[in-house]
């Protein structure tokens, strides 16, 4: 959303004002914001940072950035980041890093991954990864009792023929 | 049609039911956001294709929706069943859904991320239905790699999925809380820890016939089964306060409380005319009385298969006809009659 004053930087400053019973929403830069005194409330340092740290810009105002970073993979700027919420591809996290670590921060904490990981990571030491191996036997087996509970007796049936050849197949093998 | 919708499970005098979805994205592709057409449609033959042939139980109970050659009502019974998102209707990329033959698992191809793979089932039963979505991630993975970083997990198109991808909700009936007004301390509780409350058909839609879907914000950071853990000891607690609730409103004026039940269930019987608002609300009161044993001759299953029935796309798909909403009101309050009189 770009600035309602100057129509050229970013808009990093939402008003709501109340004017005679009507709600006014002003959108404007930092710049702008500081020319037109909206910011000297007192409150108005933290809302800027507070404001800043959101999108990831910390340590850098707005209007100085020289020129604006495109993900090598996608194509994507920070800014249709900001306009959409969502990123392009996997390449995103690593070009846009500095600026989505206070993002990812205020969403989840201080914090890194734990959970499971992809098959290809199985291999290397983990200490949460407790992952086995999927078999076909789990699945049908899983199918059966599931049907069994619905009283489904005659599909159950067929797939219990379907796990006992799976286990003859085996043995054979 | 597949019928646990209708069934009612753990815990089923409040929780309708259990959901869990994985976010995942392929390595090799940029997300849905910036994905070509080109693209969207070879991941979808990649996804349809990896999964047969990786198991012939999967084989045998998957069949694939493109989006794109669904009607209008088939869409949106789709999304009335929760199998897909209203979101993935409005994409213009080859997208779809690969849905099992019980209609509890479904993946989601290209919406949002390229694969939302979701798990459901009736009543509480969290580690049954995340058993199943780890499952079928597992076959996935086995050919196709995934986007994963180290530090921040699976790769995902909003940073809000981030890590283990995964979030797990719970449908809640929460009429006694809602009634006392208790439930907005609940909603505020729960968002400072991290926990979603939102109505029933998710993001930004209204708490229709006081159903409730609770579930994690955080995704990365703890594990899936802390997550879980988590998810599990919140649900259990609102449960608790739902029936401590339930039973002094009774205490309190049982004459009321049945006066409030028996009316509902006499519109009902009896209506001629009802709108999908109306009768939601009506059946909350309905739900409410048999849950507490207040009205004996209904099954919670019949109100589960009128609340689904209802539903605007279903009704029109199993009266196969389309109607507009004056037609609907008088198809559905036959229906809601038939049904309960019946008992489903």
């Amino acid at each position: 959303m770009l600035c309602d004053n100057c129509h050229k930087r970013m808009a990093t400053i939402h008003l709501t004002q109340i004017i005679n019973n009507d709600k006014v929403e002003v959108h404007l830069c930092e710049n702008c914001a500081k020319e037109k005194n909206y910011m000297n409330f007192t409150m108005a340092p933290d809302i800027s940072s507070f404001f800043n740290s959101l999108l990831g810009l910390t340590g850098q105002p707005y209007g100085n950035t020289p020129k604006s970073v495109t993900c090598e993979v996608c194509g994507m700027s920070f800014e249709d980041f900001k306009e959409s919420g969502k990123f392009g591809c996997f390449n995103c996290y690593e070009t846009f890093a500095d600026r989505i670590e206070p993002i990812i921060k205020r969403i989840h904490g201080n914090a890194e991954h734990t959970g499971r990981v992809p098959q290809s990571y199985s291999s290397k030491t983990r200490k949460n990864c407790k992952d086995t191996e999927i078999s076909e036997k789990d699945l049908f087996k899983k199918e059966l009792e599931e049907l069994i509970k619905q009283e489904k007796f005659e599909e159950a049936a067929k797939v219990r023929d379907k796990i006992k050849a799976l286990e003859n197949g085996k043995k054979e093998g | 049609m597949a019928s646990w919708y209708i069934e009612s499970g753990s815990e089923s005098d409040v929780v309708f039911s259990t959901r869990v979805r994985l976010a995942r994205n392929l390595k090799e592709f940029p997300f849905p956001t910036r994905m070509t057409k080109e693209q969207s449609s070879k991941i979808v033959n990649m996804v349809t294709e990896t999964l047969a042939d990786r198991s012939e139980w999967a084989r045998k109970n998957f069949q694939y929706f493109g989006i794109n050659g669904l009607s209008p009502v088939d869409k949106y019974t789709l999304v009335e069943k929760h199998i897909i998102s209203p979101k993935i209707i409005e994409t213009k990329l080859d997208a779809g859904v690969l849905v099992s033959k019980d209609e509890k698992i479904s993946i989601m191809i290209n919406e949002e991320d390229h694969l939302r793979i979701q798990c459901m089932g009736e009543g509480l039963q969290l580690e049954k239905t995340y058993e199943d979505c780890v499952n079928i991630d597992k076959l996935l993975n086995e050919s196709i790699e995934y986007a994963f970083d180290e530090r921040l997990g699976y790769l995902t198109s909003c940073p809000t999925n981030l890590g283990t991808g995964i979030r797990f909700s719970i449908m809640l009936h929460l009429p006694a809380l809602t009634i006392t007004g208790y439930i907005n301390g609940i909603l505020d509780a729960c968002s400072k820890i991290g926990i979603a409350v939102r109505g029933l058909y998710g993001e930004n839609t209204e708490a229709s016939g006081n159903m409730y879907q609770i579930s994690n914000q955080v995704t990365l950071g703890p594990n899936e089964e802390e997550i879980m853990i988590s998810v599990n000891d919140i649900t259990k607690r609102i449960i608790e306060q739902e029936r401590e609730l339930r039973k002094e409103l009774y205490q309190k004026e049982p004459d009321k409380l049945a006066d409030r039940i028996f009316r509902a269930l006499g519109i009902l019987e009896n209506a001629r005319i009802i709108s999908n608002d109306e009768s939601m609300k009506l059946l909350s009161d309905v739900r409410l009385g048999v849950e507490m044993g207040i009205i004996k001759d209904i099954d919670l299953k019949t109100i589960n298969k009128v609340m689904l029935n209802i539903q605007p796309a279903t009704l029109q798909k199993i009266v196969a006809k389309e109607m507009g909403p004056d037609e609907r009101d008088i198809q559905r309050a036959g229906m809601v009659r038939e049904l309960i009189k019946n008992n489903g």
